[in-house]
C-alpha cells in the first residue's frame, strides 16, 4: 500500500565484513515468506535498519535479535497470506481438476487408502503389543524375574519359582516395591449343566495390586488370602465371565462357583481391560487354594517350581542393582534349600528382563516388525507411483502452469496449487484409509494372536485382540503418514509445475514437453520406477525367503504319523481323586469305552504332540553308565501312556516291545526308551532287560527296566531338537491329566461327539478340553510363518502391481510425448522393430537399474529375517532369479502395450498434430 | 473496525504521537521485540490508523544510507489512541467495565 517506487541508485556503503554479509543473506531468506507483492518494499525497509544496526558500534547480539525478530514476523505475514480466501479458490479448483479425471482420483485414492489402511492398522497392533502395555500403569517398571538353574554356567536355563523361594525373594530384595507371582491352569467348572472347562490364574494376593488393576466391583485378594496354612477358597472373576455367567448382576460378589468340584466364593470382579497376565482368563484364585487344587507340599517344597514372577522396581532401582541383589539371593537359596537327590551340583542364579522385553516372543516381535516394514515398502511404493503418476500429468500441465503464471500467478500460489491437489487426494485416501483400518484391525489382532501365540515358557499375554481399536495415537499415525505422504508426492509436480518458465513452455507443442528424450522429467519418473522395482525384488524375495522356512518345516520328519489323529485331552480333579477315584483304573477304563467305538482303529492315551500334558525329571542312574552321577544327570522326557501306543500313532519300534497290556499295576516296572536317551544311557547298546532310574515317584527307587527302543517322536514344537524320551506305562505311573489320541477316519467332530459322551458316562464332572485333529495342531503351529509368508506374498503382489502400472504409465507417456519423433522415424522407413526396441530399451533399462537395487536390499533383508524363517536356510540364487524372472516379464509385458502402440503411430497424423 | 486495541499497539501508537518514526527507532523507544513491532505495524496500517512513508531519496543520499520508511499516526490513529488512553484511566481508576484488549462484541 501507498509504496512509491524504490529509488534508483544508493548512495551508502554496507560495511564488509562477515557479520553483516551474513545478515544480508538472512534477511533475504526471510523476505521469501513475504507475499510477493510487498516482498521488494520489506525487504527495502528492513536493509535500512539493518545498515544502521550495523553501522552503529553496537556488535552483532542487537542485528541477530532483529533477524530472530523477523523471522517470527515473516512467519506470521506468511500464514496471513495463507489465510486469504485464496484457499478456498484452491481446493475448489484442486477439485474441479481432479473430478476431471476421475480415473485418476479413483486409483489414486485407492492405492493410498490401502496402504494408508494397512500401515495403520499394523502400526495399531505394534503400538499396543510391541511398544507398550496399556493395561498396567508405569509398566516401565515392571521386570520379569527368573531363576536360573544348570549344571554348567553356559548351560544355565531359567526356572521357575517355589512358594518357599518366593517369600525369600519379596522378603530379602530391596530393590523391588513388591512382586507377584501367577501360574496358568485350567479347571472344570461344574455347577450347572455340561461341565465347562475355564482358564484359571492362581495368583499371590500381591499381584493385582502390585500391576495396578482395580476391581471393577468388590474387591481384589488381600491379606485373608495370604497363605497361613489353610487353603482360601475364594475367587475373583473375569468382567466377561461376570456378563455371560452371572448376567452382570452385583449379586455376582459372594456367589459360590464349584471349580474341579470345589466351592470356592466370588470376592470380587476384575475391570472388561484385564483379562489376565497369560490372557483368556475367566477366573483367579489365590495361591493358597493350591494346598487343595494342587499335589500336597505344592507350597511347602522349595523345589517344586511352578509359578512365574513379576515384580515392580522402587523408582530409584535399576536392573543392575536388582541382578546384583538377586545374585547373592540365589547364593543364600543355595544354602537355604539343599537339593534334592541328584540335583546337588545344580547351578543357581537369578535374572531379570524387564517386562515389556519379556511380553513378546522375540520370534512374534520379528515377525510383526516385518511385516510393519513391509507395509511401509508398500506406501512408499504407492507415493513413489503416485508421485509418478502425478508428474506426468504435471508435464502435460506444464503449459497451464505456464499460462497462469505469464497471466501473473506468483510462484508460491503455483507451488500451492499443486500441493492442493495432492493434499486433497492425500486425505480423501488417509480418511478411507483410517476406515479401513478400523475395520481391519480387530481382524487383525484375532489373525496375529491366534498365529503368534503366547510367549513361550513365561505365558505373558502379548496381545489382547479386544483392546486392540482406533485410538487418538494411531489416528494421529495415520494423519501424520498421511500428510507426509500427500507432501512427498505432492512437492515434486509442485516444484517441476512452478518452474515452468512461460515463454518456453508456451512455444512447445501441445504433445511435447521441456527437457530433451531422456533427460528432465522422464529421468525422475524411471528413477521412480526403479526404485518400485527394488522394493518389489526385496518384498517378492522375502516372501521366498519365509515360503523356503515353510517347506522345511513341514519336511521336518515328526517321528509319528499325523494324518486321520484326532487328539484332545482331559484331567481329572483333585475332588475325584480324593472322592475315591483312582486314575490308573479311570484312564484304563475309558480307554476300552473308547476303543469299543466304531471306526476307530487304534486309541490310546498319553502325551499329545505340541498338546502336552508333558513331564520332564532327571535320569538318576543307569546300568550302562556307571560314571552316571548327580552331577552328570540329565532330563529327560516321561511319557506315561497306554498299551498300543506306539501303534495308535505309528512310531517305529527299533527292538523289544512297546508298553502293552500286561504292564500292570503289580506287574514289573518297565520303560522304553527312545533311540536318543538309549544312546546315552547305555552307549555300549545293550540297553534291553537292563534298569534305569528316574526321578519319578514311581520310578525313583527301584528303577525300571528297559522293555524296548523307538525311534525318535517330535513331542514338543516343529524343529526344537530331539529329545530323550522315556515312555512308562499309564497305568504303572498314572497322572490326572492325560492326553486321547485315536486314529480314525471319523470326523474330529463326530469323535469328540462320542468320546465327550464316553467321557461323561464315567465322569459327568471331567470335560474333554484341546479338541483337535493332530493336522490342525501342526497347522496352528505354522500359523506364525504361514501368516508372515502370505503377508509378504500379498505385499509383493500388490508391488508387482504397481511396478506395472507404473511402467505402463511411464512407457505410455514416452510414447504420446515422442508420436511426432517416432511417426517420422517410420515415415522415414525405419523398421518396426527398431522403434519397438526403441521403446522397450527405456522399460528394460530401467527394470535392470531397480533389479541390481532389489537384489542388495533382498540379501539385507533375508539378514533381518533370520529368526523370523523357519531353519535359517541361506539365500540362494534361485531364490533371487525366480522373483528376477516374475518382475522382468511384468516389467516387459508392461512396456509392450504402449511400445506397439507406438508402431500404430501413423505417420500423417503424428506429423500432423502440431 | 470494532475491536479495542491491545496494549502493544496502545504503546505504538502513543510512540508515534506528535512524531513520525522508522521501525528500529521504535523497538528503541518502546523496548518491543522486533517481531513483535513489525506485526502490530502492520496490523494497525491494515486498519488505517498508522501509515508508512518513505523517507525521501536526497536526505538519505545526503546522509550516505539508505531510505527509511518513517511510520505517521492516521486521524483514525490518534483518535483511537485517545479512546484507549479514556479506557485506560477507567481501567485505572477502576471503572472499566470490559478488561483492555478484550474483543468488543458490537
Amino acid at each position: 500500500m501507498r509504496d512509491a517506487d524504490p529509488p534508483g541508485g544508493h548512495g551508502h556503503l554496507w560495511p564488509t565484513d562477515g557479520a553483516t554479509r551474513w545478515s544480508r543473506r538472512v534477511l533475504r531468506a526471510i523476505a521469501w515468506l513475504i507475499p510477493a507483492g510487498r516482498r521488494e518494499a520489506c525487504l527495502e525497509e528492513w536493509e535500512a535498519e539493518l545498515w544502521q544496526l550495523r553501522t552503529g558500534d553496537v556488535g552483532v547480539a542487537p542485528a541477530a535479535a532483529f533477524l530472530a525478530g523477523l523471522t517470527i514476523h515473516g512467519l506470521w505475514e506468511w500464514k496471513e497470506g495463507w489465510r486469504m480466501e485464496s484457499i478456498v479458490q484452491d481446493v475448489r479448483f484442486a477439485v474441479r481438476t481432479l473430478t476431471r479425471s476421475p480415473g485418476f482420483a479413483l486409483a489414486a485414492t485407492l492405492m493410498l487408502a490401502t496402504s494408508i489402511g494397512a500401515s495403520t492398522a499394523l502400526f495399531s497392533v505394534l503400538e499396543k503389543a510391541v511398544w507398550a502395555d496399556p493395561r498396567f500403569p508405569e509398566s516401565e517398571r515392571l521386570v520379569v524375574v527368573d531363576q536360573l538353574f544348570g549344571q554348567t554356567p553356559e548351560t544355565m536355563g531359567p526356572a521357575r519359582w517355589s512358594y518357599p523361594r518366593f517369600r525369600d525373594l519379596a522378603e530379602e530384595v530391596t530393590s523391588l516395591q513388591s512382586v507377584g507371582g501367577y501360574r496358568a491352569r485350567t479347571m472344570t467348572l461344574s455347577e450347572m449343566g455340561d461341565p465347562a472347562v475355564v482358564s484359571v490364574e492362581t495368583i499371590t494376593p500381591s499381584l493385582l495390586p502390585m500391576l495396578g488393576v482395580r476391581p471393577y466391583l468388590g474387591r481384589t485378594f488381600g491379606p485373608e488370602e495370604e497363605d497361613d496354612g489353610t487353603p482360601a477358597m475364594r475367587a475373583l472373576v473375569s468382567h466377561g465371565f461376570w456378563q455371560s455367567r452371572f448376567g452382570g448382576s452385583p449379586n455376582a460378589v459372594s456367589a459360590v462357583l464349584t471349580l474341579d468340584g470345589l466351592r470356592m466364593q466370588v470376592v470380587g470382579v476384575l475391570p472388561a481391560d484385564f483379562d489376565g497376565i497369560t490372557g483368556g482368563v475367566d477366573i483367579w484364585v489365590p495361591m493358597s487354594a493350591l494346598r487343595i487344587i494342587g499335589d500336597p507340599g505344592y507350597l511347602e517344597d522349595a523345589w517344586n517350581l511352578h509359578f512365574q514372577v513379576i515384580g515392580r522396581l522402587r523408582p530409584e532401582a535399576t536392573l543392575e542393582t536388582l541382578r546384583g541383589e538377586l545374585q547373592s539371593l540365589a547364593a543364600r537359596m543355595g544354602d537355604r534349600y539343599p537339593a534334592p537327590e541328584g540335583a546337588s551340583r545344580l547351578l543357581a542364579g537369578a535374572d531379570v528382563l524387564s517386562y515389556r522385553e519379556a511380553r513378546i516372543n522375540p520370534l512374534a516381535r520379528a515377525s510383526m516388525l516385518a511385516l510393519f516394514g513391509a507395509v511401509l515398502l508398500v506406501l512408499l511404493m504407492a507415493t513413489a507411483n503416485l508421485a509418478g503418476l502425478v508428474m506426468a500429468r504435471g508435464a502435460t500441465r506444464v503449459r497451464e502452469a505456464a499460462v497462469r503464471a505469464s497471466l501473473g500467478a506468483a510462484r508460491s500460489r503455483l507451488v500451492r496449487q499443486f500441493m492442493t491437489e495432492s493434499l486433497i487426494l492425500a486425505l480423501v485416501g488417509g480418511v478411507a484409509g483410517i476406515a479401513l483400518a478400523g475395520f481391519g484391525v480387530n481382524l487383525l489382532g484375532t489373525w496375529l494372536s491366534n498365529a503368534l501365540g503366547t510367549t513361550g515358557g513365561r505365558e505373558l499375554q502379548y496381545l489382547n485382540p479386544a483392546a486392540l481399536g482406533i485410538d487418538w495415537t494411531v489416528v494421529a499415525f495415520a494423519c501424520i503418514l498421511t500428510a507426509c505422504v500427500g507432501v512427498a508426492f505432492g512437492l515434486v509436480p509442485a516444484w517441476q509445475g512452478s518452474r515452468a518458465d512461460p515463454t518456453t513452455a508456451m512455444r512447445v507443442g501441445r504433445t511435447q514437453t521441456l527437457g530433451n528424450r531422456w533427460s528432465g522429467l522422464p529421468l525422475g519418473r524411471n528413477g521412480l520406477i526403479a526404485v518400485q522395482v527394488a522394493l518389489a525384488m526385496v518384498l517378492l524375495s522375502g516372501a521366498t525367503v519365509m515360503m523356503n522356512g515353510l517347506r522345511t518345516m513341514q519336511e521336518v520328519p515328526l517321528g509319528y504319523d499325523r494324518e486321520n489323529l484326532f487328539t484332545a485331552l482331559y484331567t481329572l480333579s483333585p475332588a475325584d481323586e480324593l472322592a475315591g477315584i483312582d486314575p490308573g483304573g479311570f484312564h484304563t477304563g475309558f480307554l476300552e469305552r473308547i476303543r469299543a467305538i466304531p471306526g476307530v482303529d487304534h486309541a490310546t492315551l498319553g502325551e499329545v504332540p505340541m498338546g502336552g500334558p508333558t513331564w520332564r525329571n532327571l535320569v538318576l542312574s543307569s546300568e550302562g553308565r556307571p560314571d552316571l552321577t548327580p552331577a552328570t544327570h540329565s532330563w529327560v522326557r516321561i511319557l506315561p501312556v497306554a498299551d498300543g501306543h506306539l501303534e495308535a500313532l505309528g512310531i517305529e519300534l527299533v527292538a523289544g516291545r512297546g508298553i502293552d497290556a500286561t504292564d500292570e499295576v503289580n506287574s514289573e516296572l518297565v520303560v522304553v526308551l527312545n533311540e536318543l536317551a538309549a544312546q546315552e544311557y547305555f552307549p555300549d547298546g545293550g540297553a534291553i532287560g537292563r534298569r534305569i532310574r528316574i526321578a519319578w515317584p514311581e520310578l525313583e527307587v527301584e528303577g525300571a527296566r528297559v522293555v524296548g527302543i523307538t525311534k525318535d517322536a517330535q513331542m514338543g514344537e516343529v524343529g526344537a531338537p530331539a529329545e530323550r524320551q522315556a515312555y512308562v506305562s499309564i497305568r504303572q505311573a498314572p497322572r490326572r491329566s492325560t492326553g486321547v489320541m485315536i486314529r480314525s477316519t471319523r470326523s474330529t467332530a463326530d469323535l469328540a461327539r462320542v468320546v465327550r459322551g464316553a467321557l461323561a458316562a464315567m465322569n459327568p464332572n471331567t470335560a474333554l478340553t484341546s479338541v483337535m485333529s493332530m493336522e490342525d495342531r501342526l497347522a496352528s503351529v505354522t500359523a506364525r510363518p504361514r501368516v508372515v509368508t502370505a503377508a509378504l506374498g500379498i505385499f509383493g503382489s500388490v508391488a508387482l502391481f504397481l511396478v506395472a502400472a507404473g511402467l505402463y504409465g511411464t512407457i505410455a507417456f514416452t510414447v504420446v510425448r515422442r508420436t511426432r519423433e517416432l511417426g517420422l522415424r517410420l515415415s522415414l522407413g525405419a523398421e518396426g522393430s527398431t522403434v519397438l526396441g526403441l521403446v522397450l530399451r527405456q522399460s528394460l533399462a530401467v527394470t535392470l537399474l531397480g533389479l541390481g537395487l532389489g537384489v542388495a536390499g533382498a540379501l539385507i533383508l533375508a539378514r533381518a529375517l533370520e529368526g523370523v524363517a523357519f531353519g535359517n536356510e541361506p539365500l540362494t540364487l534361485v531364490d533371487l532369479l525366480v522373483p528376477s524372472a516374475v518382475l522382468f516379464a511384468v516389467a516387459l509385458a508392461a512396456a509392450w502395450i504402449p511400445a506397439r502402440r507406438a508402431l500404430s503411430i501413423d505417420p500423417m497424423v503424428a506429423l500432423r498434430t502440431e | 473496525m470494532g475491536r479495542f486495541i491491545g496494549v502493544t499497539s496502545i504503546t505504538i501508537l502513543a510512540t508515534l504521537e506528535g512524531r513520525r518514526c522508522y521501525g528500529l527507532d521504535i523497538i528503541d523507544r518502546t523496548a518491543l521485540l522486533a517481531g513483535t513491532v513489525y506485526t502490530t505495524l502492520r496490523r494497525l496500517e491494515a486498519r488505517g490508523l498508522v501509515t508508512g512513508q518513505w523517507e525521501d531519496a536526497v536526505v538519505a543520499e545526503a546522509e550516505r544510507r539508505p531510505r527509511r520508511r518513517y511510520y505517521v499516526l492516521t486521524p483514525a490513529g490518534a483518535e483511537e489512541l485517545a479512546v484507549a488512553r479514556a479506557r485506560l484511566a477507567g481501567v485505572v481508576a477502576g471503572r472499566a467495565e470490559e478488561p483492555v484488549g478484550k474483543p468488543r462484541s458490537a
